[in-house]
C-alpha cells in the first residue's frame, strides 16, 4: 500500500496495485485494483472490463476508447518517464474532452510539484510519483494558479468566453 | 495598448509568488538544478557566461513610456546600466543575480511586465510587425490577434513541456516585416471580400541547424477559429514532436518526416473534436481587444505644408536629411511618421541600449509619440506616431542620445546576436565583425548608394542573428579551436522566404570586412538601374560573387 494525493488531499492506502507485463506473463491474477498495461488491456478488455481494473498509459500511447468502455474503467494511469515529458498533458485533455472520459486520471512516475497545477488543469485528479517524497510539501504546488487564461475541466471559463 | 485587467494582474502574481517559492526551495537545497532549470527558463532566466542572463518579454514589441522607465529602473538597480534588444522583440539584462530575479519579477508586474515564457521548451512571447497599425501597407491590424494569443499561450496548461521551444510571427501587411515564415508558426492575416478576417497559416519554418521555410498548411482559417486551429497543431507537436534528439525536436523536423499532407490530416482529425468541444473566440472578444489598439487622438495636419516644411529643414542640414531618408517610414494618417531610432550606432554592440537612453527615450515617447515605443525584430526602437512638424527637433534630441544614426536599412543596420562575448553556445564573437564592417563602410554616400542590404550576424549556428535570412549573412564557426565566419548570400525574410546560401570556405574574422567589400564591388558593377543587392544577386547568381572573393 502506498499514499498518493487524490482529490487535492494527500490519501493515504490508496488500494491500487500496478502489475508490470512481466507479472501478468507469468501468470499473476488480474484481482480487483490491478493495473494493466494498455498493450496488455487492449488484448484482454473483453474479460476485463466491468471489473476494478485499471489501466496504465505509457506516454508513447495514444490509447483508443469507445464511450462504452470507458464509462466502465475507473482508473486510467497516464506514465511521465521523465518530467519533461510532456505528452501525457496532451494525453489527459484527449481522454477527458475529446472522449468525455470522467473516472480518475492519475499521474505517475517522474513528475514533479510545480508540475501539480497544470497537470490538473489537463484533467489529472490524482498523483502518484514514483520516487519517494512528501506528499504534503508536493500539495503546497497544486494552486499555484487560481485562474487561468484557457478552458479546463475543473470549471475555468476561458478569457475570452467571460 | 492592451491593459491589464484583474485576471491579467492576478495570475502574473500568482506567477512571480510560485517563482519566488522555487526559487527558495532551489537556494535551500530542496530543489534539484535539473528540476529548476525548466522553470527558471520560463520566467527568462539562462545561465551564460558570466552570470546568469534574463530575458524580459515585449509581448508583440509593444512598450509604454512607463515600462521603459521600469527597464530602465530596472538596468540601473539589479544590472549594470544596460540592456540588450533582441531578434524577437524581447529585452535582455546580463548581470541579474539569481536570487534577485523575483524581485526583479515583481518590479515588471508594477507595469504590466513579465518574463514568462520567454525560453524553455514552451509557446515563446508572439512577435509581429512593428509598424503594426501605422503602416501604410496595412490590411488587418495584428495587434489585437497578437494580445488573444498572448493570453491563450500564457500558462497554457498542455503545452509548457514541448519537445522544443515554439514560436509564433504574425503579420497584416503586402510586406512581411516578421518573417513569419521562419516560425514554427507565421500567421498572415487576409481580409476577404466580405471584410471577414482570416488567417493563411504557415507551420514548421525556422532557423537554426537546420533553417527550413515554413510551408502553408491551411490557406482560410476564420479569424474565430484561431485559438482551436493553434491548439491543434500544438496537441499534434506535443503528441508526435521528437523527443529523443534535441537537434530533431523543432516541429519543423516533424513536419518534414511526416509531410506537410499527413501533418495537416493529422491537425485537422483534431481540430474537428476541439472545436466541438472548445467555444470559438467570439467576435465580440476579437472587438472588445481591438479597443485597446484604437488610434490616438491624431491632430488635424496639411500633410503637403508639413512635406514642404520638412524640404527646406532638409536644405538647411544635410545631415537632417539623411536620417530623414533613412530613418523614418511612412505613415497612413496625413502628417505623421514613424521614426526609428537606430540602436546600431558604429562601435557598439547592436541592440544594446543604456539605463539613461531608456530613461530619455520614455521622456521623447511621451514628449513625441504618445507616450508608446516599439522594438523591432532588427534590434531598433520605433516611435510610431511623430508629428511630421516635430521631426526636426527630435532628430536634434536622438541625436544627442547617440540614438540618431542614419543607417537602417543599410548594410550597418545589421542583425547581430551578443555572441561569444556573452553567450556561452556562441563559437565566435559576432559583435567585432559587425563593428569591424561598419567602421569599413563608414562612408554614408557609399552606404546609401548600396540601398536596402541586410546583413545578419550569429556567432553560431542556433542563428539567434537570422544570418540565414540576411542578404548576406555570416556565421561565427570553430575551426581547429580558431573562431572563422562563414559568409552566405541570398537570404530574404520576407513572404517568399529564401534561405542564404553558403558561398565557400570560412574566412578569418579579420578578413570578413575585405571580403564584404569585394561582394560589394561586384554587385555595383553589376547593378542595372535601380536594382537591389538581392534583385541583382538573383538575376546574375552566386558565381561572380565567389570568383571575386575567393580569387
Amino acid at each position: 500500500m502506498h499514499d498518493i494525493i487524490k482529490n487535492s488531499e494527500v490519501c493515504v492506502d490508496d488500494p491500487w496495485r500496478l502489475l508490470t507485463i512481466d507479472q501478468l506473463d507469468s501468470g499473476e491474477e488480474v484481482a480487483s485494483f490491478s493495473i494493466v498495461p494498455y498493450e496488455y488491456w487492449k488484448e484482454h478488455k473483453q474479460k476485463l472490463l466491468g471489473h476494478k481494473t485499471g489501466i496504465f498509459i505509457d506516454s508513447h500511447e495514444i490509447p483508443v476508447f469507445t464511450v462504452q468502455e470507458l464509462e466502465q474503467i475507473p482508473l486510467i494511469i497516464i506514465n511521465f518517464p521523465v518530467f519533461s515529458d510532456g505528452r501525457g498533458f496532451s494525453i489527459a485533455r484527449i481522454l477527458r474532452e475529446k472522449l468525455g472520459y470522467a473516472g480518475e486520471i492519475r499521474a505517475y512516475g517522474q513528475f514533479i510539484r510545480d508540475q501539480l497545477t497544470y497537470l490538473k488543469r489537463c484533467g489529472f485528479t490524482s498523483f502518484q510519483p514514483g520516487y519517494s517524497t512528501d506528499l504534503n510539501e508536493m500539495l503546497k504546488s497544486i494552486n499555484d494558479f487560481s485562474d487561468g487564461y484557457q478552458s479546463d475541466s475543473n470549471g475555468i471559463t476561458a478569457v475570452y468566453n467571460r | 495598448m492592451y491593459l491589464y485587467n484583474d485576471l491579467d494582474k492576478k495570475l502574473i502574481g500568482e506567477r512571480v509568488d510560485q517563482y519566488r517559492e522555487q526559487t527558495t526551495r532551489f537556494l535551500d537545497g530542496k530543489l534539484e538544478a535539473q528540476h529548476f532549470l525548466p522553470l527558471r527558463l520560463q520566467n527568462g532566466l539562462y545561465v551564460q557566461r558570466h552570470a546568469p542572463m534574463m530575458r524580459i518579454a515585449i509581448p508583440y514589441g509593444l512598450l509604454s513610456s512607463k515600462q521603459l522607465r521600469m527597464l530602465a529602473h530596472i538596468c540601473r538597480h539589479y544590472d549594470k546600466g544596460y540592456a540588450h534588444f533582441t531578434t524577437r522583440q524581447n529585452i535582455q539584462i546580463n548581470w541579474p543575480q539569481l536570487s534577485e530575479v523575483p524581485d526583479i519579477l515583481a518590479d515588471l508586474a508594477k507595469v504590466e511586465m513579465h518574463a514568462v515564457q520567454t525560453s524553455g521548451n514552451c509557446i515563446r512571447n508572439v512577435t509581429s510587425d512593428q509598424f503594426a497599425g501605422v503602416a501604410t501597407d496595412e490590411i488587418v491590424d495584428p495587434r489585437p490577434y497578437c494580445e488573444i494569443i498572448r493570453q491563450w499561450s500564457t500558462f497554457h496548461p498542455e503545452f509548457a513541456f514541448l519537445p522544443r521551444k515554439f514560436k509564433i510571427a504574425v503579420s497584416g501587411s503586402i510586406e512581411d516585416r516578421a518573417a513569419i515564415r521562419f516560425h514554427d508558426i507565421g500567421l498572415k492575416l487576409k481580409k476577404a471580400n466580405d471584410g471577414a478576417v482570416n488567417f493563411e497559416v504557415y507551420v514548421g519554418g525556422g532557423l537554426g541547424r537546420t533553417p527550413v521555410i515554413g510551408e502553408c498548411i491551411a490557406e482560410n482559417i476564420s479569424a474565430t477559429d484561431i485559438l482551436t486551429y493553434l491548439e491543434a497543431i500544438l496537441r499534434v507537436y506535443n503528441l508526435h514532436g521528437r523527443r529523443d534528439n534535441k537537434y530533431k525536436a523543432r516541429i519543423k523536423i516533424t513536419v518534414q518526416a511526416l509531410g506537410i499532407e499527413e501533418f495537416r490530416r493529422r491537425v485537422d482529425e483534431q481540430w474537428q473534436y476541439i472545436r466541438q468541444t472548445s467555444p470559438s473566440l467570439p467576435e465580440a472578444e476579437i472587438i472588445r481587444v481591438a479597443n485597446f489598439f484604437r488610434p490616438p487622438a491624431y491632430l488635424q495636419k496639411d500633410e503637403l505644408a508639413c512635406n514642404t516644411l520638412l524640404q527646406n529643414q532638409c536644405r538647411e542640414s544635410r545631415a537632417f536629411s539623411h536620417w530623414l531618408t533613412h530613418n523614418i517610414t511612412p505613415h497612413r494618417v496625413p502628417g505623421y511618421a514613424a521614426v526609428t531610432l537606430s540602436m546600431k550606432p558604429t562601435g557598439l554592440p547592436p541592440g544594446d541600449v543604456t539605463e539613461q537612453q531608456l530613461d530619455a527615450i520614455a521622456d521623447i515617447a511621451d514628449d513625441y509619440s504618445f507616450g508608446e515605443a516599439r522594438v523591432s525584430h532588427q534590434q531598433n526602437l520605433i516611435l510610431a506616431d511623430v508629428e511630421k512638424e516635430r521631426l526636426f527637433s527630435l532628430w536634434q534630441k536622438l541625436d544627442e542620445l547617440n540614438l540618431a544614426t542614419p543607417n537602417i536599412n543599410t548594410l550597418n543596420d545589421s542583425i547581430c546576436c551578443p555572441g561569444g562575448d556573452f553567450c556561452s553556445l556562441a563559437n565566435a564573437r559576432s559583435i567585432p565583425v559587425a563593428e569591424a564592417i561598419q567602421r569599413k563602410f563608414d562612408d554614408l554616400d557609399y552606404l546609401y548608394d548600396l540601398g536596402n542590404i541586410s546583413l545578419n550576424i550569429s556567432g553560431c549556428m542556433n542563428a539567434c542573428g537570422h544570418h540565414h535570412i540576411g542578404n548576406i549573412g555570416i556565421l561565427g564557426v570553430d575551426k581547429k579551436g580558431k573562431e572563422f565566419f562563414q559568409v552566405s548570400l541570398g537570404g530574404d525574410a520576407g513572404y517568399n522566404g529564401s534561405i542564404a546560401e553558403i558561398l565557400g570556405p570560412s574566412f578569418p574574422e579579420e578578413d570578413i570586412p575585405d571580403v564584404i567589400e569585394k561582394i560589394l564591388q561586384v554587385y555595383l558593377e553589376k547593378r542595372q538601374e535601380n536594382e537591389s543587392f538581392i534583385n541583382t544577386l538573383l538575376r546574375i547568381g552566386k558565381d561572380s560573387f565567389k570568383e571575386r572573393v575567393y580569387a
